[in-house]
């Protein structure tokens, strides 16, 4: 099963290597994102500063939506999702290894992603280790949910209006538990726990 | 084999020399400001890559985008100058970012604020990284190149409006010194200060001509592989289906 | 990390910045014209 998996993985990210992908749109994406934040809200000292935790996430978050789109878009072109089934490839296999792929992105994105924050919403940066096992706990989890839902809607016309409306909703504990755990790293203590 | 020719190794030359030269004037013979004190020998590099990125390298994208998309002058030649010119001002505007962002560091005590000429660069940006990713997306060529010019003469509207940004709104980023109507004739910058500024802007500029030819190649030698390869796949799937009508029905 | 540090930073970031590219670009120029035969290019 792991021997399919990275062979399914290592294919996926091949194709983004050639294709380029997640580092010319997705991450542009990203940073976009950011920006527009900043157009929205009120960028006076202290404010984006504090939100820095909950609009890194949700940041992450659009951004996976994109790299699950971008991850099954590239198996519906020339019947690859018939092709996947017919390889005779552990299905657990596959899952992991796109869940994997759609990871790796994730946490490079999620690094670029933090610089961008701490740079320009000037958000201080502290609590080492709490930060990275959420990132790393948080991106296995988007990066699972997000595969399952892709799988589910992957072969759909209307996957792109689809994969949000159901994967969005899972995902919000997700976004909860990880934001305030951020906010708990960078600050030492955390909110009120419900938004 | 390469892309480089006897006239491309002397701009290279003199494009080094420039920089280096550029180098010692700005770090060690002029002066450091009475406020800013060294701080301000970034704007050395901050206000050539600035002017190289947003006037020139955009500006030929732009006019390279027009030559080609008017059918008099359409040629793959405009359409891969364009491209290779706007990589090359996208690598500057980001340079002009980090290093305008580390200069207002020391000076604003700020990695980044959210004022007009600021967030209208990295919008700027971010436009610019997206005509680069339009211009990666497989397809038709002519079709491709008619998208990304079009593409290239919308993106073109947000450097006025990042060059006038700072006459528009307040902006904690300083209004233009010299390249303003009133000013050019008449620059706030003087002195020592002013020639290093020059020899920089002369050295970037040579810079940006040598990379720009040999940028332009390496696309022009990717466009001529790729139709071989093409027409290599295309000779061995008649010479396949020759084969077959030879051997006959199975 | 006093100004000289940061103007230090600065110029050396450039520099490296600008020369990665170059050589990005000069190595797959080499690498192109390796794959092309001398008539494919426009100038000398």
């Amino acid at each position: 099963m792991f021997r399919d998996a990275a062979l399914v993985a290592g294919k996926d990210l091949r194709v983004e290597l050639r294709s380029r992908v997640a580092t010319n749109q997705v991450a542009p994406y990203a940073l976009l994102v950011l920006i527009v934040f900043a157009f929205a809200l009120d960028p006076d000292r202290g404010f984006l500063a504090k939100a820095a935790p909950g609009l890194f996430w949700v940041a992450v978050v659009f951004s996976t939506l994109l790299a699950v789109q971008r991850s099954f878009a590239i198996e519906a072109a020339d019947g690859g999702r018939d092709a996947l089934r017919l390889s005779g490839l552990d299905p657990a296999g596959i899952f992991i290894g796109k869940a994997a792929a759609v990871g790796l992105q994730l946490a490079l994105l999620e690094v670029a992603l933090g610089i961008g924050v701490v740079v320009l919403y000037d958000a201080a940066l502290g609590g080492a280790v709490l930060l990275a096992t959420t990132c790393v706990l948080a991106t296995v989890g988007l990066a699972a949910a997000g595969t399952v839902f892709g799988v589910l809607v992957g072969g759909l016309r209307v996957r792109e209006t689809l994969l949000p409306l159901l994967l969005l909703p899972v995902l919000a504990p997700l976004v909860l538990g990880a934001t305030r755990a951020t906010e708990y790293a960078l600050a030492g203590e955390p909110a009120n726990g419900w938004p | 084999m390469t892309t480089s020719t006897p006239a491309t190794r002397i701009l290279g030359a003199f494009a080094l020399g420039g920089l280096a030269l550029t180098a010692v004037l700005a770090l060690v013979v002029s002066p450091a400001d009475v406020n800013q004190k060294d701080a301000v020998r970034l704007l050395y590099i901050h206000v050539p890559t600035a002017w190289l990125a947003l006037y020139l390298s955009f500006g030929v994208t732009t006019l390279c985008s027009a030559l080609y998309l008017w059918p008099r002058t359409r040629s793959r030649f405009w359409d891969l100058a364009a491209g290779a010119s706007a990589e090359i001002g996208v690598l500057f505007l980001g340079l002009t970012l980090v290093i305008g962002s580390i200069w207002g560091r020391t000076t604003w005590g700020v990695w980044w604020t959210w004022d007009a000429r600021l967030t209208t660069t990295a919008v700027l940006f971010v436009l610019y990284l997206g005509y680069l990713a339009l211009r990666r997306v497989p397809d038709d060529t002519d079709v491709r190149s008619k998208r990304c010019a079009i593409a290239a003469l919308a993106a073109f509207v947000g450097v006025p409006i990042v060059h006038l940004s700072v006459e528009w709104w307040r902006t904690l980023h300083q209004p233009a010194s010299i390249l303003d109507e009133r000013r050019l004739l008449d620059p706030a910058i003087h002195g020592s200060m002013a020639w290093t500024l020059f020899v920089g802007v002369i050295a970037f500029t040579l810079v940006y001509a040598w990379l720009l030819i040999h940028r332009f190649r390496v696309a022009w030698l990717e466009e001529r592989l790729e139709d071989r390869v093409l027409e290599t796949a295309l000779a061995e799937r008649r010479a396949e289906g020759a084969a077959a009508l030879v051997a006959g029905p199975r | 990390m006093t100004y000289a540090g940061y103007v230090a930073a600065g110029y050396g970031i450039t520099f490296v910045a600008l020369g990665a590219y170059a050589w990005r670009v000069i190595a797959r120029g080499r690498a192109l014209s390796r794959a092309l035969p001398p008539e494919e290019r426009r100038w000398r």
